[in-house]
């Protein structure tokens, strides 16, 4: 399979916060859901994508063109939905048109107000009076409309309403048909990427904590709860944000860990979000361990 | 040049609609106002060229454009340069439409419908009109001056961020002032000769050639600026 993106030992430190040796990579024709709690480095990893965020190491490839000496032809063939829209919002969208089109060679202005009757939005209204949905249908229209071949949405679900989140998932989905494009997808919204990806990156604490496939994400982890004295202790190292409570426990664990595990423990497919909340409390134990020792 | 000229073009569009309006009022009341009255009032027109400019950057800073700069196939120092030239041009072209509007009113002697033709004050209208050496010194100083201050604010704002836009104005002049207090005195004590400027061209065509040499200085000064702003501007993130 070849790859739209592939991103290799990613580095890039700020004052306060650090992506380490990020990695992971999506083939043509697939959706990624690129998950983390807030803060774990996933608009870092899309501003180095696009170039905005000087990296420190390693090498980032777009259609197998160097995210950085070839940011130029990659942007040509790039579309970006970020959360806030990114236009002057006193214009309409015929003006933002005429302002965006001369950028790109392959722009369509058919295409364009075609996507724009499509999604249903006034050509004649200043853009800074749609709503959050409908703001995110212009990024998408725009994006279209330069024959984008991966586009990449920071968070673009945040702040939408149910149905107004739905549209835009149906409109991904759509995308994706043509096998040979590609979506990398921001969200701490799980649901989205349980819904329509197929490949899952999940960064944590500005390190890839999982990539792989959607589907063997959910094979791999369960929840696992029951009484903490059935917990047998080769066992308890290998749990994952273990949480006790009065009247028993509650951890993730690797699918494989299970093997021979007592009957009197219960455990359960773990969803994303389940996941995401067991990594995050495996850090804070972690953390408070490490305070504990101190 | 072809990246250049689009964001020439991205600026001129993001500003139009909140200029157009001020512009076509400006021009016209002192489009007319010099046809009556006296054809030097039409450099006053090169005001309303910084509707054209002012607006851009609080747009780019409340839209966010740092994002759409990040997302557009062009190389972030064009974005730069193209500011700047872009400064130049709506001067450039302000200052032409006044050369226009100066050589209508000289031809079209409207100030001939004016009652009381043979007043004090009419004949110092029709000074005016047959002046035309100290309204081309008008019209080529407010450009050369309004261009300047336009082309090193940006610069000053791109480079130490428009918060600080309002210290670096208020230093800029009290560095011009002192410097002009500083030579009152010292002319005043005698204590430095009195600086003779070279005369200035007493022909309007050679007016029209200092005219012609003042916008091409500008124009190398902007592009100097510009690519001084971008070179700073490159090393950091967006």
């Amino acid at each position: 399979m070849e790859n739209i993106l592939e991103i290799n030992g990613l580095c890039k430190s700020y004052e306060d916060f650090a992506l380490k040796d990020v990695s992971f990579s999506l083939p043509k024709g697939f959706i990624m859901g690129f998950v983390g709690e807030n803060g774990s480095g996933k608009t870092t990893t899309i501003r180095a994508i696009l170039n905005m965020a000087k990296i420190d190491g390693g090498k980032i490839s777009v259609f197998g063109l160097d995210s950085v000496t070839d940011t130029i032809a990659v942007k040509e063939r790039l579309g970006v939905v970020f959360d806030s829209l990114y236009l002057a919002e006193h214009l309409n969208v015929r003006q933002i048109e005429q302002q965006l089109k001369p950028f790109y060679r392959d722009w369509d202005s058919g295409e364009f107000f075609s996507r724009i009757r499509e999604f249903d939005l006034p050509d004649n209204r200043k853009v800074g009076d749609f709503s959050k949905g409908m703001k995110m249908k212009l990024m998408i229209a725009i994006a279209l409309s330069h024959k984008a071949e991966l586009i990449i949405l920071d968070e673009p679900t945040s702040g939408l309403d149910p149905v107004a989140r739905d549209e835009l998932l149906d409109i991904l989905a759509e995308y994706i048909e043509d096998e040979n494009r590609g979506v990398l997808f921001s969200t701490h919204i799980t649901a989205d990427v349980e819904r329509i990806a197929d490949y899952v990156t999940i960064l944590h604490n500005g390190r890839v904590w999982y990539t792989g496939t959607k589907d063997e994400l959910s094979e791999s982890y369960a929840v696992v709860k029951g009484a903490e004295e059935d917990i047998p202790s080769a066992l308890k190292e290998k749990l994952i944000g273990f949480h006790a409570y009065r009247n028993g426990f509650d951890a993730l664990i690797r699918t494989y860990d299970l093997a021979g595990i007592s009957s009197s423990l219960e455990y359960e497919k773990a969803s994303i979000d389940e996941i995401l909340v067991y990594i995050a409390k495996e850090d804070k134990h972690e953390r408070h361990s490490e305070r504990n020792a101190v | 040049m072809r990246d250049i000229l689009n964001v020439m073009r991205f600026d001129f569009l993001t500003a139009k609609p909140l200029a157009i309006g001020g512009m076509i009022f400006t021009v016209l009341i002192f489009g007319i106002l010099s046809m009556l009255f006296s054809p030097i009032i039409a450099v006053y027109i090169t005001f309303s060229s910084m509707v054209f400019v002012i607006p851009l950057q609080g747009i780019a800073d409340k839209n966010g454009f740092n994002k759409l700069y990040g997302i557009l196939p062009v190389k972030r120092k064009n974005i730069t340069r193209a500011r700047f030239i872009y400064i130049f041009l709506v001067h450039f072209l302000t200052e032409l439409l006044e050369a226009v509007i100066i050589c209508i009113a000289k031809f079209a002697e409207l100030y001939k419908i004016l009652p009381n033709q043979n007043s004090e004050t009419m004949q110092m209208v029709k000074n005016s009109f047959a002046d035309t050496r100290t309204t081309l010194l008008a019209l080529f100083g407010i450009f050369t001056l309004l261009c300047l201050l336009f082309a090193f604010m940006e610069m000053m704002g791109q480079i130490f961020g428009r918060e600080n836009e309002f210290k670096i104005i208020m230093i800029t002049l009290g560095i011009l002032a002192l410097i002009a207090f500083g030579f009152s005195v010292l002319s005043e004590h005698d204590l430095i000769p009195v600086v003779k400027l070279p005369g200035l061209p007493y022909t309007v065509s050679g007016m029209v050639k200092l005219g012609i040499a003042a916008n091409a200085v500008i124009f190398v000064i902007c592009l100097l600026f510009g690519e001084i702003t971008a070179n700073k501007l490159a090393r950091r993130e967006l």
